[in-house]
């Protein structure tokens, strides 16, 4: 019954969300305020019932109901209780349910909260939104039905894909979700701009916050998926510019020049046009991204669903909302008005220069996902773009951008001083070259771009501190002024300080894993020893475990550094029996030099394993890197005031302004 | 019926909550503009603000109030000319019924589509406590597994789901069954014979490494047990060794000159070793090894049986084994299974009767009323 109730919520929510399409539209269209207002509860009432179904697949899942088709396809009775709860999103059926559940949570903020928007914006806004509702709640009714119910009820699930059993991916889903449908609300504000015809001031004020939320969520999420990727596929690789990381990589680059633009068009009214296009292009990015994942296009772990009838459906609704937005774009975008101007060299040109950079790195990796799907599906040639394409096209894109960073918040609104920002910008290029030099002369070994790879993260760090100490005028006033002056600054300052921080953090992490990582690779009977970076490492042999649902032969790695004790890892493989498959649990010691990374191979003869032990030099400062810019961004959106950015004005002009204004 | 009596609640509740718009009064005109000049007004206040808190210079702070007070000007110039908006009754009556009417039908027409509305949840505890699933043999084993869950230190309940595995094709389960009972209660030729064939039919009939191993074990345990002789016999034919197989051929059929079961499979297999050592390539197929239990087409059929046709499958399959036992009685091992197979099915009576038969069949062998008692013991079947 509560599986049916479920069930019938979802469909009831499909109901619901035809009316939130049509009638608020008709209600703007007619100017009829009646009709319009029905958005409100429609979008209130769309979260509700989903949040109902989602709630009854929960149930069936943590109650081990087997009837469901999708708890026995996905669950195991032996599962831990967090795997039965994750295991509703970590299959795809699940994973869309989700999906609309963020959509509408979305839209229900947008009706609950959003009383200081225009009544007609707003009502379009939850049109579309509706609109998206429909396609995908119809695409799960229809192809993707998680309440399909088996009778008899078979007595025991199949289980989930025991690589998905894991906390860091049990949240995964969500957070990427969270930020694919949060781009949805900047798409959807975009929309009605252009069906309206018109920009509100109110516009930008909702669309920031909401893409700034949004991109927190996506960075959070692919930080997740990386460290998953890291510690669980037994590589000690972090990346691997595989699709399905693309996929939600994209979005992310896409949304951060977004995530840019928009903040002109709030402060300074200004690139109105253009944050409206990005609004379209990343929320269709997000599309993609589900597209490729969820349709099996893509055959790899993420691609759980190999229905061709699926992925035709996805595309049909990628081409109504991509197609439609873009013709919509083409015909009304003349129609809004444009914003401000701006000098080249000003805030704004700076913000500019990021939006171009960050756009062609985006279609840098588009080129490199989608190429050899299309390739295959023309000439039935598989080739497989990896790193090196990436290294190529990438890289090069965003040095220049990452060098530019620091300029940016220094320069002035409108018209900057280039000069004058790199004036301001010496201590930091000092300490950046002085560290250089040092890495240089310390570190003979790896390749001679990594310590330049360094100083361009600690210039990041530098340049973000450099503009905190500009703001609050050190070393040029007091030190109770200059202290004054910090406790003064909006957080979003902080917020945007921490965030660029944190991506120096993180290119100081990548940089050194990549360069001066060590790997062994050891055949090692018990007793045998393995040194690296300092560590010397002795395997004491393996022994067998019973887990919930799982076996493992754990190995037994004694760790010593200088003759001192530091730890046991213990590496093991995992055989899960009900899925008939295995997993490997690599062991990792970390510390601030870096991670120590054991992994447990197959047995050799006469008692021996094949033994893979890394060494990754600071690689933990990637994913604190992520956490810096997760938190930048949670700063920067607890600032609820409003903002204006102040211009610089012309001398010339400021004598005219002066003599009229008298 | 109290599902439906939910499900008109929940629609009637989203219908009213949903079109009590339409009933309200005569929407307001939308007065968007004074939005606009209401966000200015608020942009203003905060230039104002950052000013006095010396965050932004006095220049910087006039020429952005310059700019925001030209926007705010343009709003208050649109709003006078923006248009009335008024609503129509005749367009939110026709909406209203509309969706009144077609909200309902359609979510109903698509859950009957899609939905089971006859069908109950089935959580997996309530199931397994269920008193009218007693009969079920998936229920039984489910408990017994929820159980060796709690309890995996309790080597009688392996014991007695290892050959039901074994039976239902679930090969590698079997063979982890027979290796925690041979862990927690010693091997013994049953065991070791069991975990040897899950071995071998979890790879597809190919006799390994740790399989033989086993296999041999239980042979020494038991050299009367046929099913390890057959698959050790197999392992020589795999290594290339026809002529040891052969031998050991020879020696099942002297053993068991008498048991109808084996005899025409080990003469086959004599036959083709044979043309093998001649030189000449058999054109027979090597036929497969015979399993106890279910053969694998039986197994594979009733994946796709409804509950009472498995269910009439097993009893034919359970009355066969009867009746041969009935006929040629000198069959440990059968009836052993038999025991197995009533109390499984929840028909301890006739356990109870086959185990006295069997008792009776073997009255002067001490190893064979042991290995009898030790059964009747863990099912639980003292009389």
């Amino acid at each position: 019954m509560i599986a049916e109730t479920g069930h019938y919520a979802l469909i009831l929510a499909l109901g619901v969300a035809i009316v939130q399409m049509v009638l608020p539209i008709l209600g703007t269209r007619l100017n009829d305020p009646r009709l319009a207002a029905v958005s409100i509860p429609a979008a209130q009432a769309q979260f509700l019932l989903i949040c109902i179904a989602f709630g009854a697949l929960t149930a069936a899942y943590v109650t081990s109901d087997f009837s469901v088709l999708n708890v026995w396809q996905n669950s195991h009775s032996a599962k831990p209780m967090l795997y039965k709860i994750s295991g509703v999103w970590g299959n795809h059926e699940g994973s869309m349910v989700l999906w609309v559940l963020i959509l509408a949570l979305f839209g229900a903020a947008v009706a609950t909260f959003g009383s200081n928007l225009p009544r007609q914006l707003q009502a379009n806004v939850l049109a579309v939104q509706g609109s998206i509702a429909v396609a995908f709640l119809l695409f799960i009714v229809i192809a993707s039905n998680p309440f399909l119910r088996v009778n008899p009820a078979p007595f025991d699930g199949q289980g989930l894909n025991p690589v998905l059993q894991d906390p860091a991916l049990a949240f995964h889903p969500p957070f990427l979700y969270a930020g694919y449908v949060g781009f949805s609300m900047a798409f959807s504000f975009a929309v009605a701009a252009l069906i309206d015809g018109r920009i509100d001031a109110a516009w930008a004020r909702w669309v920031r916050p909401w893409t700034l939320a949004a991109w927190m969520c996506l960075t959070l999420g692919i930080a997740m998926g990386s460290w998953w990727a890291y510690y669980e596929l037994g590589w000690g690789g972090f990346w691997f510019w595989d699709p399905v990381e693309n996929a939600s990589f994209m979005p992310w680059l896409a949304g951060t020049a977004l995530l840019h633009s928009a903040l002109v068009m709030e402060k300074r009214d200004a690139l109105k046009v253009w944050t409206v296009l990005l609004a379209i292009i990343t929320f269709s990015l997000s599309l993609m991204g589900t597209f490729l994942v969820r349709s099996g296009v893509l055959t790899s772990v993420h691609a759980f669903a190999v229905d061709p009838e699926r992925g035709v459906f996805i595309l049909g609704i990628m081409a109504v909302f991509i197609g439609g937005s873009f013709a919509l774009f083409a015909w009304r975008a003349p129609l809004l008005s444009q914003g401000g101007l701006f000098a080249p060299i000003s805030r704004e040109g700076s913000l500019v220069l990021n939006n171009l950079l960050l756009t062609v790195a985006c279609a840098a990796v588009f080129v490199g996902t989608l190429y050899p799907l299309a390739l295959e599906s023309i000439t039935g040639e598989k080739i497989s773009v990896g790193a090196p394409f990436f290294n190529m096209t990438f890289v090069p894109l965003v040095v220049p951008l990452l060098i530019a960073v620091p300029f940016g918040p220094l320069l002035a609104w409108k018209r900057g001083d280039l000069l004058a920002a790199a004036q301001r910008l010496t201590a930091a290029a000092v300490i950046c070259l002085v560290t250089i030099i040092a890495v240089l002369a310390v570190n003979r070994s790896g390749p001679w771009l990594a310590p330049l790879g360094i100083g361009l993260g600690l210039w990041l760090i530098c340049g973000a501190a450099t503009e905190l100490a500009t703001r609050s005028k050190l070393f040029d006033v007091s030190w109770s002024e200059t202290w004054r002056r910090l406790r003064n600054l909006p957080r979003a300052s902080y917020g945007t300080a921490l965030a660029h921080a944190g991506v120096g953090v993180m290119v100081i992490g990548l940089v050194s894993t990549t360069a001066w990582r060590i790997e062994r690779i050891e055949a090692l009977a018990p007793g045998g020893k393995v040194d690296i970076a300092g560590y010397e490492l002795v395997f004491q042999g393996v022994e067998e475990r019973q887990g919930p649902n799982y076996r493992e032969l754990a190995g037994q790695f004694a760790v010593t550094r200088g003759g001192a004790p530091v730890t046991t890892l213990t590496p093991s493989k995992r055989a899960f029996a009900v899925e008939k498959s295995a997993t490997t649990e690599a062991g990792i010691h970390n510390s601030w030099r870096g991670d120590l990374y054991v992994v447990l191979g197959d047995p050799l003869k006469d008692g021996a394993y094949s033994v893979r032990v890394y060494f990754n030099p600071m690689v933990r400062l990637i994913w604190i890197g992520a956490l810096i810019m997760f938190f930048g961004g949670g700063v920067s959106l607890s600032d609820r005031r409003l903002r204006v950015g102040a211009p610089k004005r012309a001398k010339a002009r400021r004598v005219a302004v002066a003599a009229v204004s008298k | 019926m109290l599902l439906w009596v939910i499900l008109a609640a929940l629609t009637a509740a989203v219908l009213s909550f949903l079109l009590y718009p339409l009933l309200g009064e005569r929407g307001r005109a939308d007065g968007r503009d004074a939005f606009n000049a209401a966000v200015y007004r608020d942009q203003l206040e905060e230039i104002e603000a950052d000013r006095a808190r010396g965050l932004i210079a006095e220049a910087e702070a006039e020429a952005a109030r310059l700019e925001v007070a030209r926007r705010l000007l343009a709003a208050d110039h649109e709003t006078d000319g923006a248009a009335k908006a008024h609503s129509r009754g005749a367009l939110s009556r026709i909406a209203f019924t509309v969706v009144t009417l077609g909200l309902p039908l359609a979510a109903l027409g698509l859950y009957l589509a899609y939905g089971s509305p006859n069908l109950p949840d089935q959580p997996l505890a309530a199931r397994l406590t269920d008193p009218a699933k007693e009969r079920d043999v998936g229920v039984l084993v489910a408990r017994v597994e929820a159980r060796l869950r709690a309890h995996p230190e309790e080597g009688q309940g392996w014991d007695a789901i290892a050959p039901i595995y074994l039976g239902g094709r679930r090969y590698a389960d079997a063979a982890e069954a027979y290796r925690q009972a041979i862990r927690l209660l010693g091997p013994s030729a049953e065991r070791l014979s069991g975990l040897g064939q899950a071995l071998v039919l979890e790879q597809q009939g190919l006799v390994t490494e740790p399989a033989r191993i086993a296999l041999e074990q239980a042979v020494k345990e038991d050299g009367s047990l046929v099913e390890p002789r057959i698959l050790l016999a197999v392992a020589k034919e795999q290594d290339g060794n026809f002529e040891a197989a052969l031998e050991d051929w020879r020696g099942l059929l002297d053993s068991r000159k008498d048991d109808e079961r084996w005899r025409a499979m080990v003469e086959a297999r004599i036959a083709s070793a044979e043309a093998r050592l001649s030189g000449k390539p058999s054109t027979a197929q090597t036929p497969r090894a015979p399993m106890a239990g279910p053969n694998a087409a039986d197994v594979a059929a009733a994946q796709n049986m409804t509950p009472g046709e498995r269910q009439a499958m097993i009893d034919s399959m359970v009355k066969n084994l009867a009746a041969r036992l009935e006929a040629d009685g000198d069959d440990l091992p059968g009836w052993l299974r038999l025991v197995r197979a009533y109390t499984v099915l929840g028909r301890s009576g006739e356990a109870k009767a086959a185990l006295a038969r069997a008792k009776d069949q073997f009255a002067g062998n001490a190893q064979a009323i042991e290995q009898l008692d030790t059964l009747a013991a863990e099912l639980g079947l003292k009389s």
